[in-house]
């Protein structure tokens, strides 16, 4: 590891930061001195300077492309897609880009290569609440609704004060009638989002 | 380049970017402390595992568990205790495995690392104020993965501030 990786992996993590808070913390991007759309235009150049810092890093790429998972058009999806795959080819277990790569899979319902990329994920141990979501909206979108449950209730214990898991949570715990996790998520979504809360009902129908 | 929001990918309503970027008016009340804060254990008794570590992975979901990783772990932390020599190839092999993103995926994995760091810092005094930098930014690394407001937020002000030290670092080198 060298100075110009230390960066590049900095400048990435930064990237990814900024991106974490403009989808799912849009008002603490204030205590940056920040909005979402300013967020994520620092964020594409963070991305860009450190994969010119250390190209070999696949943190970068990934980066990079999560960036443009936000972007609105088919265009956008096919580019992260191939700069995903660079990132994997860099490094075949590097998890963000086979989780952003299951994410655009479900996006275009190819839901067989969505859970066979996001288990590959679990299965090495990843540890976190994110593919864990990404497992539930696959299982969710498959009606599947007591796997969706069961995952997200895992993905909300490992992040309990994310807001937009919460409003999974829901779903998935009022599809599978479990009327009271539903309830309990419901209040904790509405904590953790205030007055967000209502520009997301949508999401649950 | 301008960047717009897809709701389906980005899950956040297009109307909520122009009000997001106003002071943020969440209506968080604080818990009263009786709410918030438990008695100290009794001495002698269990202490409560907080609700988010009680989580086991699935069977399926465990990494696997890598011998040959704890046996370069071992090999390693022999050799920084070794003569200067041995001491300084081991720290670069232990600082490159450290940044490897297998020490990096999950807490417990990074936990070894930081370990790593920390052996190499106190083997090679000189090589400490980089391993600091190290330690810090995996750490932060760390605090992203949590995936909760202040968390990510702590994550990236430390992030800032040390990408503000490294540039300084080289702006010196320069000069």
């Amino acid at each position: 590891m060298d100075s110009d990786e230390l960066e590049g992996l900095a400048r990435a993590l930064l990237a990814q930061g900024l991106v974490q808070l403009s989808i799912h913390f849009p008002a603490a991007l204030e205590q940056l001195g920040m909005n979402p759309g300013n967020a994520l235009e620092h964020a594409l150049c963070l991305s860009e300077e450190s994969i010119a810092q250390a190209p070999n890093l696949p943190d970068g790429h990934s980066a990079l492309a999560r960036t443009l998972l936000c972007h609105h058009d088919d265009r956008a999806l096919e580019d992260a897609a191939e700069i995903f795959k660079h990132a994997l080819a860099l490094n075949p277990k590097h998890d963000p880009a086979e989780i952003g790569l299951a994410t655009i899979a479900l996006e275009r319902n190819a839901y067989d290569e969505a859970l066979e990329r996001v288990n590959k994920v679990l299965k090495r141990g990843n540890g976190q609440a994110q593919p864990l979501v990404l497992r539930a909206l696959i299982y969710m979108a498959q009606e599947q609704w007591e796997k969706a449950h069961k995952d997200m209730e895992r993905a909300v214990k490992l992040a309990p004060d994310n807001g937009l898991f919460r409003l999974d949570a829901v779903k998935a715990a009022a599809k599978h009638g479990q009327k009271n996790k539903e309830e309990e998520h419901r209040r904790a979504a509405q904590d953790a989002l205030g007055e967000h809360q209502d520009k997301f009902d949508t999401l649950l129908t | 380049m301008s960047i717009g929001w897809d709701p389906k990918i980005s899950r956040v309503d297009p109307t909520s970017q122009s009000e997001s970027a106003e002071p943020a008016k969440a209506d968080h009340t604080a818990p009263k402390p009786s709410e918030s804060l438990k008695a100290p254990p009794l001495q002698g008794k269990p202490i409560d595992t907080p609700e988010h570590a009680k989580i086991s992975p699935e069977k399926s979901d465990r990494g696997p568990k890598s011998d040959a990783l704890e046996k370069e772990m071992g090999t390693l932390k022999a050799a920084l205790r070794g003569p200067k020599s041995d001491r300084l190839s081991a720290a670069q092999t232990a600082i490159a495995l450290a940044f490897s993103y297998k020490l990096r995926r999950n807490r417990s994995a990074r936990r070894q690392g930081l370990q790593l760091l920390e052996q190499v810092g106190s083997a090679l005094p000189e090589m400490n104020e980089a391993m600091q930098q190290l330690k810090s930014l995996l750490e932060a690394e760390g605090l992203l993965q949590e995936n909760s407001e202040n968390a990510t937020l702590e994550a990236c002000q430390r992030i800032i501030e040390l990408l503000s030290q490294l540039e300084l670092d080289s702006a010196g080198e320069t000069f």
